[in-house]
């Protein structure tokens, strides 16, 4: 089996996961100018929300889930207008609440679930790729994360709210002009895209089971994702979740888990350096 | 580990307490930090407690050894393996000699490992494994034990590969293993790798048997977790529901029922701390502190998960009759104990995997 | 600012507030205060030097300085490492490591100082967490100490040796006490005069508007840097004496949930920039955290957090320095009251 069949195989596989991810990360932080630190919080939830719904509630995975990934927009709908909103004059008290409300989720869950990972069902079968053995599970999270890139595109380019969105993103000022309401676009962000936090949170925990601090990892990632593709611009974001897949894939490949820890960072730190609104970002 | 404790310490207050003294329950969450450890003995001593159980990390353990000789408060530890602790005991007794460990040291869990690879190797002729581990530092006395341990043997560690723990798939890593031409596959993961571990090690059909030890591994609801994909796997388990001493399957029941989950590895080491602790005060008839240490380095003890005898850097001794894991192979969801022998039921068989027309199957073999 | 110098006799008063809660709090341990409590606010006192350093800074130009975890970590490091490979102990490694860890800072940070907007603020919250992953991975775990850290004699411990056991710990104790109680206070006394002085003002207007500020005629770029100067001072210190107090030296001292967030908490609820705000927040959170594990245990994480999302929602221009002015409004109308009588 080929080095580079494997890594770009694995390197796609993730990098669509992180491009969900992070287009929702990258909508909020593009919106209310301010990092949500409290979206890594919503990937853990979903998944525990299912497991959930599942084991007490009795629903069948295939309700079970979708219910789940509603309720972490719902999450993320309270959160963003209880501790974002009224905090928004000070964008440094957002990442203190944020983070505040991060580890409150992940203390509750430690303290009801404690040492119990929840792994959700996976996607039965496998298939060959590439001469790689893959199991479909796979194949559905690809199939699921490009569906919800296409839509979200659809909704940003054609529906009015996602225009509003796309307005209040480039400009507070220019679209209360218009006639926008900001908060209203901000509530309905922090809907979308803890909704997309979800998604990604349902679909990898069968593959690596859910902890209550697996939020953190992934918000890193999001975070050098953004940076790396520019702060707003959404293609920026694609681009940049596709390099930063291949690139981890590679660097766990060749060097091993433990310094793969240091990538994301690592890409932050050279990216604010050299070129610091990132790939495709506007200037500042 | 609390909950485990709370029920030794009622166990010993319904039978009487302490030479006659009830015992009473404080804590102190130390958040896995070196810090908070600190913090907490210095309070919980200033409280005037008789003795500290617990102490699960090492890099905690570490951090408060040095304020043992400062407050003269024992603590009888469940976990924090490190062999640096082992090392400061030994070079400082009189320092140190308030610390002991209820569980074995790092060097004695690769010890362990190496036990029933050693024996598979004479017994199927095998003279290459490949090695799997989670990247971080505590595996490194692992591999340093496993460099010696193998060469004595005549194993060869044909490939070893350092894994993240946030690791999403191992289809690269059973091929390079493949590759390697390894007879046999140990592994070593701390957190949440072994259920894609499991997975691909059955969507791989890999047709090698795998040893080794993983947290959630060894947990019983692991098989459904994984639907079966665990099949075939050995596992370690330290603590096991097995009737090792006349305790074990007490402790094993009552903690099940009351907590509603097995006990992990920790809850188990943590009971026999406390139980050991209670009866070596017993037997010194004091709670003075330096009575107590002597009974606790002269006699052995009888806990829930093997007899407790203390080396002279006070940890616990690892022998099949003093403590000593189990090893068990996931067989049709159930957990069969293969080894050491001295647990095996009779009737065992071993399956071993091996490729029939392209699918892996298993052989069953008698066992042992 | 008051334009007409106000006379010695007002001067003074103005300090009898401020004098006599050091005098008072230097004599805690007087009253029996000892063991953990004492413990307690000796790390308090480290920690205000870190929320001092935080505030003068960060508080008056907003350029939030999340490096002070790196800052600090680097200190703490610096006299592990003294130790392990010289031999030197902290007594002797103190002064040394805030000098390197200032030097390293600046040569860091100097070229992100130019840097506008949120990237200094990034780039200085990354560099702790990749010395993190640096220090707990191999190879260099093994000569930085790894998650182990590196252990070290304490402060004074020589001296303490000699000293009948009984005598050793309360020695310890109270010596660290006095020696941070009185750095604190140098520090804060130096804080609050630089805050509200020209070279504060100088920083506050860096801080509302920074273009504003080069056109009137500021030097921005070299007021930013002594103020970094400043702020880097303090945290060094705090990260020295951290180490000499609380050994062994171990990667806690460089994750920002540690060693950012709690000071920058205190900034922010005690009111940016105004120096006696976060410094009496400081020391009430520490001391509520502690008592809360006393009070509600496990939840007290929680609790916590809960209290913070309120305050913070709650007024985000800083609770404590809020009730601070409306204190000292209630009490001079009461004096004003009796004098007019």
């Amino acid at each position: 089996m080929g080095e580079l069949e494997y890594i770009l195989l694995f390197g796609l596989f993730h990098s669509v996961t992180y491009l969900v991810f992070s287009l929702g990360f990258s909508l909020v932080f593009g919106v209310a100018r301010l990092p949500n630190l409290a979206y890594g919080s919503l990937y853990v939830l979903s998944s525990y929300l299912a497991h959930a719904l599942s084991s007490y509630a009795g629903l069948e995975m295939y309700w079970a889930v979708p219910t789940a990934v509603l309720l972490a927009g719902a999450v993320s709908l309270v959160v963003g207008e209880l501790v974002v909103k009224p905090a928004l004059k000070m964008p440094v008290s957002v990442f203190i609440t944020t983070m505040a409300v991060a580890y409150i989720v992940e203390e509750v869950l430690n303290m009801l679930m404690g040492l119990r990972p929840v792994v959700l069902s996976l996607y039965p079968g496998t298939s060959s790729i590439l001469g790689i053995a893959v199991s479909n599970h796979w194949l559905l999270v690809v199939g699921v994360c490009i569906l919800m890139v296409i839509s979200l595109t659809i909704f940003l380019l054609r529906t009015s709210t996602g225009r509003a969105i796309r307005a209040v993103a480039e400009s507070w000022e220019e679209s209360m002009r218009l006639g926008i309401d900001p908060l209203r676009v901000l509530r309905v962000t922090f809907l979308v895209t803890g909704i997309y936090a979800g998604v990604t949170g349902v679909l990898l925990a069968p593959l690596k089971a859910m902890t209550p601090s697996a939020g953190w990892s992934p918000l890193f990632a999001a975070f050098a994702i953004v940076v790396l593709g520019g702060v707003g611009n959404l293609i920026g974001t694609v681009v940049a979740s596709v390099i930063y897949g291949l690139l981890e894939q590679a660097v766990v490949y060749f060097l091993g888990g433990g310094i793969a820890r240091v990538v994301p960072l690592l890409i932050v730190v050279l990216t604010l350096v050299v070129r610091p609104q990132g790939l495709l970002g506007r200037g500042e | 580990m609390l909950k485990a404790i709370e029920i030794a310490i009622e166990e010993i207050n319904n039978a009487g307490g302490v030479l006659g003294y009830k015992v009473e329950l404080v804590y102190y969450d130390t958040q896995w930090s070196g810090d908070k450890a600190a913090e907490g003995y210095k309070k919980l001593a200033d409280e005037g407690v008789k003795v500290i159980f617990g102490v699960f990390g090492s890099h905690e353990a570490l951090a408060i050894l040095d304020l043992l000789p400062l407050y003269e408060v024992p603590v009888i530890a469940s976990g924090a393996v490190s062999d640096a602790i082992d090392l400061k005991v030994l070079g400082n007794y009189e320092l140190y000699k308030y610390w002991f460990r209820a569980y074995v040291n790092a060097t004695s869990q690769a010890a362990a490992t190496w036990d029933l690879l050693a024996y598979l190797s004479r017994r199927f002729g095998w003279t290459k494994v490949a090695w799997i581990y989670e990247d971080l530092p505590w595996v490194i006395p692992h591999a340093l034990y496993g460099q010696n341990r193998s060469k004595l043997e005549g194993v060869e560690v044909t490939i070893s590969i350092g894994v993240p723990p946030d690791i999403g798939s191992f289809t690269d890593v059973f091929a390079k293993v493949m590759a390697s031409g390894a007879q046999y596959i140990t592994w070593q993961f701390s957190s949440t790798e072994d259920y894609a571990f499991a997975r691909d090690y059955f969507i791989g059909q890999i047709p090698l048997l795998a040893v080794g030890g993983g947290t959630y591994a060894m947990l019983d609801v692991f098989y459904n977790q994984t639907m079966g994909a665990a099949e075939g796997l050995i596992c370690i388990s330290w603590g096991f529901p097995a009737p090792i001493t006349p305790k074990t399957m007490e402790f094993y029941n009552k903690f099940k029922q009351r907590v509603g989950t097995e006990p992990l590895f920790t809850a188990w080491y943590a009971y026999d701390s406390v139980i050991v602790w209670a009866e070596a005060v017993k037997k010194a008839g004091t709670f003075d502190v330096d009575k107590v240490i002597k009974v606790l380095e002269t006699s052995t003890f009888v806990g829930a998960t093997g007899v407790y005898e203390f080396t002279r850097s006070h940890t616990a001794k690892l022998a099949p009759d003093r403590i000593y894991p189990v090893y068990f192979q996931w067989q049709r969801g159930k957990r069969v104990v293969v080894w050491p022998f001295r647990v095996v039921e009779s009737g065992t068989k071993l399956l071993l995997p091996t490729l029939k027309d392209g699918t892996r199957v298993w052989l069953e073999i008698p066992w042992p | 600012m008051a334009f007409a110098k106000p006379s010695i006799k007002r001067r003074l008063v103005r300090y009898v507030p401020s004098i006599t809660i050091m005098v008072a709090y230097s004599c805690i341990p007087l009253l029996g205060i000892r063991g953990f409590w004492l413990d307690v606010l000796t790390r308090a006192n480290i920690f205000a030097l870190l929320t001092l350093s935080l505030d003068l800074y960060s508080g008056t130009t907003f350029y939030l300085n999340l490096g002070i975890s790196f800052i600090a970590g680097s200190s703490a490091y610096v006299v592990a490492l003294l130790y392990r490979y010289l031999g030197m102990v902290p007594e002797y490694s103190i002064i040394p490591a805030i000098a390197v860890a200032i030097a390293l800072s600046t040569v860091i940070f100097l070229p992100s100082i130019r840097v506008r907007g949120v990237y200094f603020s990034v780039l200085s919250l990354l560099l702790p967490l990749i010395m993190v992953s640096l220090i707990t991975s191999q190879p260099l775990s093994l000569y930085l100490g790894g998650e182990g850290g590196i252990p070290l004699p304490s402060l004074f411990s020589s001296y303490a040796r000699m000293l009948p056991p009984r005598e050793r710990i309360p020695f310890l104790q109270l010596t660290w006490f006095y020696l941070t109680t009185a750095l604190t206070i140098v520090a804060a006394v130096l804080s609050y005069k630089l805050a509200y002085s020209n070279f504060g003002f100088m920083l506050r207007a860096i801080g509302q508007d920074e273009e504003l500020a080069e056109a009137s005629g500021i030097d921005t770029t070299r007021v930013k840097l002594l103020g970094f100067l400043v702020s880097s001072t303090l945290a060094a210190t705090a990260g020295a004496l951290y180490a000499a107090i609380r050994p062994p030296v171990t990667v806690d001292v460089l994750i920002p949930a540690n060693t950012l967030v709690p000071p920058l908490t205190a900034v922010i609820l005690g009111g940016m920039g105004t120096i006696i705000g976060p410094l009496a927040t400081n020391y009430i959170t520490i001391v509520a955290y502690e008592l809360l594990w006393d009070a509600i245990g496990r939840w007290r994480t929680i609790a916590y957090m809960l209290l913070l999302i309120v305050l913070v929602i709650l007024k985000p221009q800083g609770v404590v320095f809020h009730i601070y002015l409306k204190l000292r409004k209630a009490i001079a109308t009461k004096l004003s009251s009796v004098t007019w009588r």
